[in-house]
This record gives C-alpha cells, sequence and structure tokens, in this order.
C-alpha cells in the first residue's frame, strides 16, 4: 500500500530518470502519451480544487484530450515509449488511489489548497515529461513541418509552467500526499481497519442487519481505534512538535469516551440480531491494535480517515433507531409507567432510552470529526516522508537520471524499498 | 430449557455495560471481549434476561459461569475457555 507521496517519490525519480534512446520515435512518444495523458486527466478530475471544478479544470483537460485520442493517423507498429508508459503507470497509480480515498466524497480539510498543492506537484511532473518529449520530436524532425504531437506538447508545457515555476517545498502538501487507498487487503493496521470498516459499513447501512450487538460492538470498536490513533499525538505534544497536537489529543480523548458510552448500552436495551462478519472482523481489529501501534501522525490520518465515516454512519443509524422508537425494553423497567408485564416490548412512543446513546454517538462523532480536519491542516515535522527529489522547469533532457543518480543513490534506495511489496 | 442460558446472557451484559460504563483504559478490550462471549453464548439469538446487577464485571461473570454450568451442553465450548480467560483478567 503506496501513500500519494510515495507515488510522487517514485514519479519525480522516473522524471529525473528520463534519457532518450534510439527508439524515441514521434509514434513511440505519440503512443506513450495516450495512456499518460489519459491517467493525468482522470487524476486532475478527481482533485477536490474548490469552485467550480469543470470551469477550473477546462484549460489542463483541453490540452490533455488530443494527446488522449493519439494521432488521427496511427502508427499501429509503434511501441509505446516505455519511459512514458512508467509515467503513466505511477501517475495511474495516484489516481486510482485518489478515487479509492475519495470514494465517499472529499473532506473539508482535503478541499482547495491541498488539492492544490497536488495538482502543482502531479502537473510539475508532467512539464518535464512534456519537454523532454518534444525536445525528442523535434531531435527528429529539426524543421517544419512537424507532426501535431509537437503543437500538443508545446500546449501542454506552456499550460503547465506555473505549476513548475512554484517552488518545489510549497508544493507538498502532507493532507492529500500521506493518504493512501487502504483496502481490506492491505498490510498492516490500515488493512485490517479496511476490513473491520468494510463489514461494520455493509451492517450500517442495511436496517435489516442492525441489531443492538453489532451497535455495540462498532462503537467500542470505535473508541479502541481513538485511544489506538492517539497515542502519536501524546507523544508529539509532549515534545511540542506539532502545533495542533493539544487539540487533537483533547478531541480524541472526547471522541473515545464518548464512543465508549455510546457502546456501553443499558442491559435492560436491546434490538436482536446477528452479525458473524463483524465478530470476526472486530477480533481481527484487536489484535492488529495490538500488534500493530500507531506509530506516525501520517498514519494516524490514515486510519481516523478510515474510522470517521462508520463513526458518522453509526451515529445516522442510532438516530433512526431512537427517532423510529425501534429498540426494545425490558418491560418491567417501565412499571408503573405501563401496566407490568413481563419480558421485552419494542420502545413506547413517549419513552427515550436511547437518547443519551445517541447523544454521546453524535459526540463522539463530530470529535472525530473535528480532530481529522485538524490533523489535516497541522504541521507534522516528524512525518515528513524520505526528502523528494525535487525538479525545476529549467531540468535539461536526457541529463537527469545520470545527473541525479549518485547524488541521490540513498534516496533512491530508501524509497524503493518503501515501494517494494 | 433455555432460561437458565438467557439468565446468563443477563449476567453476560451485565458485564459488559459495567466494564464500558467505566473509563478504565483496560476495561474497553475486556468489554470487547464479552461483547464476544455474548454473541458465543447467543448464536440462536434468544431474548436474554435482566439480571439484578453485580458488585463488578468479575462477579457478572462469575454468576453467569454457574448457571452455565447448570446447561453444559447448551454452552459452546469456546465460552468456558473465554469466561475462564475474562476472569483471570479481572483478577
Amino acid at each position: 500500500m503506496a501513500t500519494i507521496g510515495q507515488l510522487l517519490d517514485r514519479l519525480a525519480i522516473q522524471i529525473h530518470d528520463l534519457a532518450w534512446t534510439p527508439d524515441d520515435t514521434v509514434g513511440a512518444h505519440a503512443a506513450g502519451w495516450i495512456p499518460l495523458a489519459r491517467a493525468t486527466g482522470q487524476a486532475i478530475t478527481l482533485l477536490p480544487l474548490g469552485g467550480r471544478s469543470d470551469q477550473v479544470k477546462l484549460g489542463i483537460r483541453n490540452v490533455l484530450a488530443p494527446l488522449a485520442r493519439g494521432p488521427r493517423q496511427s502508427d499501429d507498429d509503434a511501441t509505446p515509449a516505455p519511459q512514458l508508459v512508467e509515467l503513466a503507470t505511477t501517475v495511474g497509480a495516484i489516481s486510482d488511489s485518489l478515487s479509492g480515498i475519495l470514494r465517499w466524497g472529499p473532506r473539508p480539510e482535503q478541499i482547495g489548497r491541498p488539492a492544490l498543492a497536488l495538482e502543482a506537484e502531479l502537473l510539475s511532473a508532467i512539464h518535464v515529461a512534456a519537454r523532454w518529449s518534444r525536445a525528442a520530436a523535434e531531435r527528429q524532425y529539426p524543421s517544419p513541418p512537424r507532426p501535431p504531437l509537437v503543437t500538443f506538447l508545446g500546449d501542454l508545457r506552456v499550460v503547465t509552467e506555473p505549476y513548475a515555476l512554484i517552488p518545489p517545498q510549497r508544493r507538498g502538501s502532507a493532507t492529500l500526499e500521506s493518504l493512501a487507498f487502504a483496502a481490506p487487503s492491505s498490510r498492516g493496521l490500515e488493512g485490517v481497519v479496511a476490513a473491520w470498516a468494510e463489514a461494520s459499513r455493509s451492517i450500517l447501512n442495511d436496517h435489516y442487519r442492525v441489531s443492538g450487538w453489532a451497535m455495540q460492538v462498532i462503537a467500542a470498536d470505535l473508541a479502541l481505534i481513538t485511544q489506538a490513533v492517539q497515542r502519536p499525538f501524546d507523544l508529539a505534544d509532549d515534545g511540542g512538535a506539532v502545533a495542533a497536537a493539544s487539540y487533537v489529543s483533547e478531541a480524541l480523548s472526547l471522541g473515545a469516551r464518548s464512543w465508549r458510552q455510546a457502546a456501553a448500552w443499558p442491559p435492560h436495551v436491546r434490538l436482536g440480531g446477528q452479525n458473524a462478519d463483524l465478530r470476526l472482523a472486530s477480533r481481527d481489529l484487536r489484535e492488529g491494535v495490538r500488534s500493530n501501534p500507531v506509530s506516525t501522525i501520517a498514519q494516524a490520518r490514515r486510519v481516523l480517515g478510515l474510522d470517521v465515516p462508520i463513526g458518522a454512519a453509526h451515529a445516522r443509524c442510532m438516530s433512526a433507531l431512537v427517532r423510529k422508537h425501534e429498540l426494545w425494553i425490558h418491560a418491567p423497567v417501565l412499571v408503573p409507567k405501563v401496566p407490568y408485564e413481563r419480558g421485552w416490548i419494542r420502545e413506547p412512543v413517549w419513552s427515550a432510552e436511547g437518547r443519551s446513546l445517541l447523544s454521546a454517538a453524535e459526540t463522539g462523532r463530530d470529535a472525530l470529526d473535528g480532530a481529522l480536519i485538524a490533523i489535516g491542516v497541522a504541521n507534522a515535522p516528524e512525518d515528513l516522508r524520505t526528502e523528494r527529489l525535487r525538479w525545476a522547469p529549467d531540468a535539461t533532457p536526457g541529463l537527469g537520471g545520470r545527473r541525479y543518480q549518485a547524488a541521490h543513490a540513498t534516496d533512491r534506495r530508501e524509497i524503493e524499498q518503501s515501494l517494494s511489496p | 430449557m433455555n432460561a437458565d442460558l438467557a439468565s446468563a446472557l443477563g449476567h453476560v451484559r451485565n458485564a459488559v455495560w459495567q466494564l464500558l460504563g467505566d473509563q478504565r483504559e483496560d476495561w474497553l478490550l475486556l468489554g470487547l471481549e464479552v461483547l464476544e462471549l455474548e454473541a458465543l453464548l447467543n448464536q440462536d439469538d434468544i431474548e436474554p434476561d435482566v439480571m439484578p446487577l453485580q458488585g463488578g464485571p468479575a462477579d457478572s461473570l462469575a454468576s453467569a459461569r454457574d448457571l452455565m454450568a447448570d446447561i453444559p451442553d447448551q454452552v459452546p465450548p469456546a465460552a468456558w475457555a473465554g469466561v475462564q480467560s475474562l476472569m483471570a483478567k479481572l483478577g
């Protein structure tokens, strides 16, 4: 499971390693730009830049479109330039990761500046690739008439140049770059939490599968995850390393307390049903939290990002149960308001037994949401990834790989290790 | 036939409430383990009884174990190990 930032690191290495080969024909470059322009277009489409998205992204989309379509008279025999295919694979992975991370819609802290920073990272790399590719085409056609690819790449170079002119240190944003698309098959705590989140979501989204036991387990699991996520912030707070750590730590404390209250259903309140899948997922979660403690703020952000939507779904579900009086109450508890009756009855309309549980769930949801927003905008110096190779718009095509390789050999090894399966 | 099991479940639910209602950090994990015990015991989704609260979660689990001892054929083997382990952890 690579983070967006690690994929950007890989993109940086690939960009710096761009070198011409005898196979760099215009046909090969035109074929190579088809997947690269498509992947770039998809990634840009997904970014929550703010404003009127379609209008804001119109310029870059217009220059990518002819490259993504390919030449009108395609050279079927042309093998796509391997360097461009590699770039397309990485940009495609970034696009796929964004698609997974933003599948429930962007969160408030991701909209605007963090998305713009990521857009700048991507398009400054595309700028260098466009210059490199255009230079290769011009070498093959030193004088006009030149193929349309040269014109298209010229347009792309102009549109992306402003992004490449942004100082590298201002392009990065940990908010999105520290995220990764965690699936149940992912390794580590994120994979375990993703599996638990999937099991929980499938129950909370299906009215007929919701049981009191599941509501209790999900709330207690939320408390457990929140406690685990709190650890790096407590450590950071002690060292004074993170400006927002104190606030985040307090919000997470409140979240953990509240979810625990939401899990403590009084014995006279219940809702029948069974959820064997959740039992397994919850057990794995407990084991995962025990054996893989959250160690960095970036990891805390990823785990909390999986946690928060479940908290919201739980509170929504609890609200429906309370509002529709769907909980069951042990009837003798209601005496003398109702005549004595043995056993369990559906909660009468005048009763509000579940109100305190709902209130605790809503407080927990809001606390987690506030913490995630605060983490999103916090500076976390100890969280810096492997120092990224940065490129400037004056990068000379063909020299990148040789020039930078020796100087950054250590960085490269670290990055490759972090990406190895 | 299920009366004792319903009562045992009642005590287990009391233990869950006592563990999760308290903010002691290590009791959260124990509360989750007791919830798992509840699921193990209640595989037929029977209605639990509401039992009088005992002095603490260990006492509640002890009461549940005593009732379980009267109906060994209705108790899954894993539940015995679960209740013993939990009582040991709770001292």
